[in-house]
């Protein structure tokens, strides 16, 4: 229990690197094309502003954050894309997720290249277009 | 279903057990060299308040990404996506404009670390379609053009 843990316990677990396990997971998936006028109707980018791409972090100067927003697409602006939006329902997931720790990363390089590989394919710029794939990820 | 409706039917025939190309999604070995895919889900992460008056905090849209370990078994086919609306879920709103592939298995998932990249500044056109955790909201405003051009 969190109580029982002293201060240093605290902070190890706070430094931790947890990520969530779903061990056997039961998936119905149904990817389909959407009408992308529509999506901009119900997701219009008026709504959502001031979007933080991953990588685009303190380090990099104010140019080079604006060059890379105003090259590329964002997955998630729909109106922008000229990718057809798609959609993807995922039904029934009844596993129970876990919380695996990964271990602290200064002593875990092999989990830590693992995990940084797909944080890294996951960030936007690393995407093209063709590539990119919307995903409006309804979870009933 | 909610509430009598039934607000989402999936008909699928699993066929094959090849249909990721269909995706553009390419598989990457994982440390212990299982076959992988990365997937970045994009949601809308969100709280009402408990006033019920607007939300805890801004709307914030999440990417999240995770890796998809299907197990041998799973089974891809052609399907149909039935969207409908109820009073309290707008979900009909979205278009089945042409189906790409379905898929049905099991699958030992990890969900990675996510970001917030971005955060609606707009609540109350938002509102409506926070439909899965809060249905007064959407049945007040079901009726309601909030858009700019009303």
């Amino acid at each position: 229990m969190l109580y029982a843990l002293d201060r240093n316990e605290l902070k190890q677990l706070r430094n931790a690197n947890w990520t969530a396990e779903l061990t056997g997971a039961e998936m119905l998936a149904a990817v389909f094309r959407t009408d992308q006028k529509v999506l901009e109707q119900i997701l219009p980018d008026r709504y959502v502003h001031r979007l933080i791409p991953w990588p685009l972090r303190s380090s990099r100067t104010i140019p080079k954050l604006v060059s890379e927003l105003s090259t590329m697409r964002l997955p998630y602006s729909f109106k922008q894309s000229t990718v057809a939006a798609q959609g993807c329902i995922v039904y029934r997931c009844p596993s129970m997720m876990t919380w695996q720790w990964l271990g602290d990363v200064k002593s875990s390089v092999t989990q830590r290249r693992w995990q940084n590989q797909f944080r890294l394919r996951s960030r936007v710029p690393r995407l093209s277009e063709a590539q990119c794939v919307r995903v409006l990820k309804l979870f009933v | 279903m909610r509430k009598g409706t039934e607000i989402v039917r999936i008909e699928v025939e699993p066929k094959t057990t090849e249909g990721f190309e269909k995706l553009a999604m390419t598989g990457v070995p994982d440390p212990n060299g299982e076959r992988s895919f990365e997937v970045t889900a994009y949601m809308f992460k969100h709280f009402m308040a408990p006033s019920m008056r607007g939300f805890d905090y801004l709307p914030r849209l999440v990417a999240e990404p995770i890796v998809l370990r299907p197990r041998p078994e799973v089974l891809f086919g052609e399907g149909n996506v039935t969207l409908t609306s109820s009073l309290y879920d707008p979900l009909g709103e979205v278009p089945v404009v042409e189906m790409v592939t379905c898929a049905y298995g099991l699958y030992d998932n990890t969900m990675l670390p996510g970001k917030v990249v971005g955060r609606v500044w707009n609540p109350l056109a938002f509102v409506r379609h926070a439909f899965f955790k809060v249905d007064i909201a959407p049945a007040k405003l079901g009726h309601v053009d909030i858009s700019d051009d009303a």
